[in-house]
């Protein structure tokens, strides 16, 4: 992405170079300059984001929004970076445990914090001013809503997520993985299939119907512990991060995603097919419609078209021009996309 | 603060900056076509298409000035009626490295296209964009319709 300051803008980057002298060393004071200007959306405090947070606050970024809902729990402890033990006693909310901790390596960080929950419209809403989206919830309808409202206001967004699958008491795959959305480049959560759409259309439903979804076998149980690792999340947060700060200096990232497989200590990038024809990213979709797009929200579900099924065969798929492997398969080591985690 | 910006997409920041290329003597422009993001943070053109000018759409193309024929800019006008789209003008200027906008783009864009589009396409926001030989070399401002006086676009993204 390159971004160009007009002669007479007023947006003027302020930051002291003693702080980040070392960042300037190795990437200049240009870069230092668009760091400090941008302004970055992160969908919620959890394990993966709150490492995020803090990646942006010592990059020195200053303006930062945050949504979350929950609070800690003593089996957060394990992974939340700047949570306390009397955090999971005290309940504590998980988006003051990130502010905290921003706030402790910049008091004059401007903290957006939205106390609730991403799928309703008017927390929603305050993302459309941001110039990054990072989503890092474990929720696959929350990853189609920030897909949705990035595409349709202009905001390239990395979804990331880490994982691992135990069978019969038994690490069998951990890993995770980046994926880097950017309008125009013929492909989003939606129509690369990512995410399964039945598991993001239960978030939606009240939950009576949800339950009875859930009984009736159309959806999975509810939802479970799932296995988590501090220190594969810092690791895949770092990835998105590392790749945040060469995008915005107009590095050409010539792939999409980015996927550790973390027991065989082996990453490799991706590029996901490109198709015509979709309803979000496709250029009669909602791709830079901006606020004429009705966002993927608690409110708007009932009246959104919102595909029970995708049938990829619908998307034309065009040919890919990028380097890079295509995206890894369920089969493959170290996979993690949402339906194994 | 409120950020007020225009984005491009790739491909249509290619087209202009080559279409601008071709011509080294007299200024060129040409328009593009955006639609809004706003809240209170943010005012964000999106530019969906870029429409440039064929020859004869040029009422005057000179080094200094460039104005456009009625039927040229009516058609866009329409556009953004019908299309509810919003209005970037962008022009270059050739001889500099550095695009800034003249004291004729003050004035024309004050007294003439800020409050002629406020007229008689009510509801259209209008942004205008010069670029030097450099195309990243730019200025860019808007007319705002609730203050009714020009301020300065904070940002130019391209994605």
């Amino acid at each position: 992405m390159k971004l160009i300051s007009p002669i007479s803008s007023q947006l003027k980057a302020v930051f002291d170079e003693h702080i980040y002298n070392r960042t300037i060393l190795a990437l200049g004071k240009e870069a230092q300059a668009i760091y400090s200007n941008l302004r970055a959306g992160v969908t919620s405090c959890g394990g993966l984001a709150c490492i995020v947070i803090e990646l942006l606050s010592r990059l020195g970024l200053t303006d930062i929004l945050l949504c979350e809902f929950d609070h800690v729990e003593k089996s957060n402890l394990n992974r939340l970076l700047g949570a306390h033990f009397y955090d999971g006693i005290l309940k504590t909310p998980k988006a003051l445990v990130a502010a905290r901790n921003a706030f402790s390596i910049n008091p004059n960080i401007n903290l957006e914090i939205v106390q609730g929950d991403f799928l309703e419209k008017k927390n929603q809403e305050k993302f459309k001013s941001v110039d990054i989206l990072f989503e890092c919830s474990d929720s696959p309808a929350l990853s189609f809503a920030a897909d949705r409202l990035c595409l349709a206001c202009g905001i390239p967004h990395f979804n990331l997520k880490s994982g691992a699958v135990v069978e019969n008491g038994k690490l069998k795959s951990v890993g995770g993985q980046v994926i880097l959305i950017r309008p125009d480049r013929g492909f989003c959560l939606q129509c690369g299939n990512f995410f399964d759409i039945k598991e993001a259309r239960a978030e939606f439903m009240d939950p009576e119907e949800a339950k009875r979804q859930r009984e009736m076998g159309y959806v999975k149980g509810e939802t479970v512990p799932q296995p988590a690792v501090y220190a594969l999340n810092m690791m895949v947060a770092s990835w998105a991060v590392w790749m945040m700060m060469l995008y915005v200096l107009d590095q050409d990232l010539d792939f999409d995603g980015i996927s550790v497989d973390a027991l065989s200590f082996q990453s490799r990038v991706w590029s996901e097919e490109r198709r015509e024809g979709c309803d979000v990213c496709g250029k009669d979709g909602a791709l830079f419609r901006g606020d004429e797009v009705q966002l993927l929200t608690r409110e708007s579900y009932n009246s959104l078209h919102f595909p029970e099924n995708l049938d990829r065969s619908s998307y034309k798929k065009e040919g890919t021009e990028n380097k890079g492997d295509t995206k890894p398969t369920e089969e493959q080591p170290g996979c993690v996309l949402t339906k194994k985690i | 603060m409120m950020r007020t910006e225009i984005t491009f997409l790739k491909r249509h920041w290619g087209e202009l900056t080559t279409y601008f290329s071709l011509e080294s003597e007299n200024e060129s422009g040409a328009v593009a076509l955006a639609k809004l993001v706003r809240n209170d943070q943010v005012l964000r053109f999106l530019v969906r298409d870029i429409v440039i000018p064929k020859e004869e759409e040029y009422l005057e193309k000179t080094p200094v000035s460039i104005s456009f024929t009625a039927d040229f800019m009516e058609r866009n006008f329409q556009r953004c009626e019908r299309e509810k789209m919003h209005l970037v003008n962008i022009h270059n200027h050739p001889f500099s490295k550095v695009g800034s906008f003249s004291p004729i783009d003050d004035t024309e864009d004050k007294k003439t296209k800020g409050p002629y589009v406020e007229k008689w396409v009510p509801g259209t926001e209008q942004a205008f964009m010069v670029m030097g030989n450099n195309p990243e070399k730019l200025d860019a401002r808007f007319w705002s319709l609730e203050s009714r006086r020009l301020s300065p676009i904070d940002l130019v993204k391209v994605m």
